[in-house]
């Protein structure tokens, strides 16, 4: 009100030496996060990629290969991918199945945002990961992923089962990855001398 | 009478559930097990006019044999327009004077399969491997390199498939 821009907090610092000089030990919260957070981690997330609670958003044939995925031939419980469940927000994996059309896409954002975090979503098929044959189409979106964040795009159209158990353990391993938060954490890729061309 | 009716029900459920342990598994073990109904590439067959039967799946493009026609990339045009023409000027192949070959975007290819029957000169072939799932956008787009080098056996096991009418599908043992 005065016109006059706060001034910035100090940063606390938590420091067992105490004052500003850096202890022996260091930041006492860095060395307690970094004790705590990666076997927490590891162990929360063992947990979450073992039961996944899938929705189904079905709007296409997709959905009748998941169908066929999650029957007694191709076993998905035996990955933790449930097939009943109670409520949408007791899940925490969204599984587009078809084409998305623009009065489909409001509904979808409703779905997604009733979802608890963390929470993945698949796009099965070419149409729900770049409009498929519905290129041209004026209400058919070109692509989920420019709405919502997509994490594993499982290709076909439609994938036969083999294929969505492949993305079912393409999203296992990306939750593998992942921090506590449920964030990934992509690995870093070492430098590799690229021997140039004279 | 009810007795006698209530005990023979006992019998046939008991029955049933213990018939079942001796059954087959009809679940394929996925990870640990393959089993395609057919390990042949999808190709064109020009004696029958149509493409021969196998899984399609990732196309393998043969370098040596494109000329860069593009007919691919015309049959692809109408319906998801999933192929692109990519220059790669480090192929040096005589008979591709432009070094174009076809690049394809997994993310709008509906495995139709129509470019391999309209390949001339027998380039193009689709693998059985299915295994196209990617975090990113980005990946599912194969270029042209990507696309010439052969698929990776998987090292799992390949098991034949017995079709049963009574007691359905499953594994040879």
């Amino acid at each position: 009100m005065n016109g006059q821009p706060a001034p910035p907090r100090k940063k606390l610092v938590y420091s067992v030496g105490g004052g500003d000089s850096p202890a022996l030990v260091g930041r006492l919260s860095e060395v307690v996060k970094r004790a705590i957070e990666a076997p927490l981690g590891y162990v929360i997330n063992w947990g979450r990629l073992y039961s996944l609670w899938p929705v189904h958003l079905e709007t296409g044939c997709c959905s009748v290969e998941l169908g066929a995925a999650s029957g007694s031939r191709w076993d998905m419980e035996r990955f933790g991918v449930l097939e009943a469940f109670g409520s949408l927000r007791q899940c925490d994996l969204l599984i587009v199945l078809g084409t998305v059309s623009r009065k489909m896409m409001p509904r979808l954002r409703v779905v997604w945002e009733q979802m608890p975090e963390p929470k993945w979503c698949i796009a099965v098929g070419a149409c729900s990961i770049s409009g498929g044959l519905y290129l041209d189409s004026y209400n058919v979106l070109q692509g989920v992923d420019q709405y919502i964040p997509v994490d594993v795009k499982i290709p076909g159209c439609p994938p036969s089962p083999y294929t969505i158990l492949d993305g079912i353990m393409v999203l296992m391993e990306k939750i593998r990855k992942s921090d506590l938060k449920g964030k990934y954490q992509p690995p870093e890729f070492e430098k590799v001398e690229v021997s140039q061309k004279a | 009478m009810k007795a006698a009716q209530f005990l023979k029900g006992l019998a046939i459920s008991v029955w049933t559930g213990t018939a079942h342990l001796f059954r087959h598994r009809m679940t394929s073990m996925y990870p640990e097990i393959q089993n395609y109904p057919n390990t042949e590439m999808y190709a064109y067959d020009p004696k029958k006019g149509v493409g021969v039967s196998g899984w399609r799946g990732r196309h393998y493009l043969d370098m040596s044999k494109c000329t860069g026609c593009q007919l691919c990339y015309i049959a692809c045009e109408n319906i998801s327009e999933a192929i692109e023409m990519i220059p790669v000027p480090e192929a040096a192949h005589p008979q591709n004077k432009k070094s174009i070959y076809p690049g394809i975007d997994y993310g709008r290819c509906v495995f139709c399969g129509f470019c391999v029957d309209a390949c001339p000169f027998y380039a193009l072939y689709m693998t059985p491997v299915t295994e196209l799932s990617e975090m990113e956008r980005n990946d599912l787009y194969y270029s042209p390199v990507e696309l010439s080098t052969p698929p990776v056996p998987n090292p799992a096991p390949k098991v034949h498939v017995n079709f049963d009418k009574r007691r359905g599908s499953h594994d040879e043992r």
